[in-house]
């Protein structure tokens, strides 16, 4: 009864959004490795080289997991740990 | 002897494969398939199920009833309430539709008749989805308006400007085409590779016990088939999570279309 009471309060229950978060980084992993990946391997074939496609996998994976960490922290009130102690997510209004 | 048939791979053992999901057309018709007559009866036995449901409710539930209400219940509070939070209401009825379908049809994979769960085809996974996208994405431009919905999906939140031109075709690939895109993958893997599992289990124990000779292929075989109920359960409770992972995800691409991001 009192779970029922506190998930009338909360926006949303943790473990749902949780889901959605770590769908949405794999997602945003998947989609910078094909997106620059595949700009790499556009470059390789038009400029007939052979190093683009591993360069652009690995940027590919560091902007989906940068877009990530800025989404949490702007989102979720997180902040990175080099900041103090604000990492609790922060209470709704 | 009874050796050299254990270590020698079986010959005439045909194993499961992708083949066997390509069914012959029903009833002469090349169009109506196995998974489209689950679809469709599964459409109808939704139908009646919610119908009667609707229908005969008192105020002391009977058994039957208090299923209906705890499934509904399920789907309004653990899925529609907690994942979109306010005004949640006007998407019940779809959340409640989607996850009906996709869980009966998820699972005809243990039912005895059928033992094929319809997402098994990927067809059924990628047209859910589909449906699904253009649900949330018209959602979202009904809320936003076309250009105030692109900005919505395209710019991501907390990033610095100078980093846009990098992130923006990012955030739109992930948004757009990934998500929706590893919504339907993950039903259709999760189906066909339990219902391959099964297969796997009982047509190679069932060739292991009837069709070879050795005494230890045959005990192989029983134990294989007696594993296969283990898959079954396992399926079980695979399949119904699956309906509930893509209801929930459902919910969730529905609210963050109409959310506020700042």
């Amino acid at each position: 009864m009192t779970q029922e009471v506190q998930r009338d309060q909360g926006r949303s229950a943790p473990d749902s959004t949780a889901m959605d978060q770590g769908m949405r980084a794999l997602s945003y992993l998947i989609s910078g490795v094909l997106l620059y990946g595949g700009l790499g391997w556009v470059g390789d074939h038009f400029l007939h080289t052979h190093f683009l496609v591993p360069i652009g996998i690995v940027l590919g994976a560091a902007f989906g997991i940068y877009t990530m960490i800025r989404r949490l922290i702007a989102t979720e009130g997180l902040a990175p740990p080099a900041d103090g102690a604000a990492t609790m997510k922060e209470g709704d209004q | 002897m009874s050796l050299l048939a254990v270590l020698v791979p079986l010959e005439g053992f045909e194993a499961p494969g992708v083949s066997s999901f390509d069914l012959p057309g029903l009833f002469g018709q090349s169009w109506l398939n196995k998974f489209l007559l689950q679809a469709i009866v599964s459409v109808i036995l939704i139908m009646v199920f919610w119908v009667v449901m609707a229908r005969k409710r008192a105020l002391v539930p009977s058994k039957g009833q208090f299923i209906g209400e705890a499934a509904y219940m399920f789907v309004r509070n653990s899925i529609a309430r907690d994942t979109i939070g306010h005004d949640f209401k006007r998407w019940v009825p779809l959340l409640l539709a989607l996850f009906s379908f996709v869980l009966v049809n998820n699972l005809w994979g243990v039912f005895p008749l059928t033992l094929m769960p319809t997402a098994a085809h990927v067809g059924w996974a990628y047209g859910l989805a589909g449906l699904v996208w253009l649900i949330y994405n018209g959602i979202g431009i009904g809320r936003w308006g076309f250009f105030g919905y692109l900005k919505h999906v395209t710019v991501p939140p907390g990033v610095p400007l100078w980093m846009f031109p990098l992130i923006i075709p990012l955030e739109f690939l992930s948004n757009v085409i990934v998500r929706p895109a590893t919504l339907s993958l993950r039903l259709f893997a999760n189906m066909f590779a339990g219902h391959l599992l099964v297969l796997v289990f009982v047509l190679g124990g069932e060739y292991l016990l009837l069709h070879t000779e050795s005494a230890f292929n045959k005990v192989a075989g029983v134990v294989s088939l007696l594993f296969s109920l283990v898959i079954f359960a396992l399926e079980i409770f695979v399949q119904s999570l699956q309906a509930y992972i893509f209801t929930m995800l459902t919910a969730q691409y529905i609210s963050s279309a109409v959310a506020e991001e700042h």
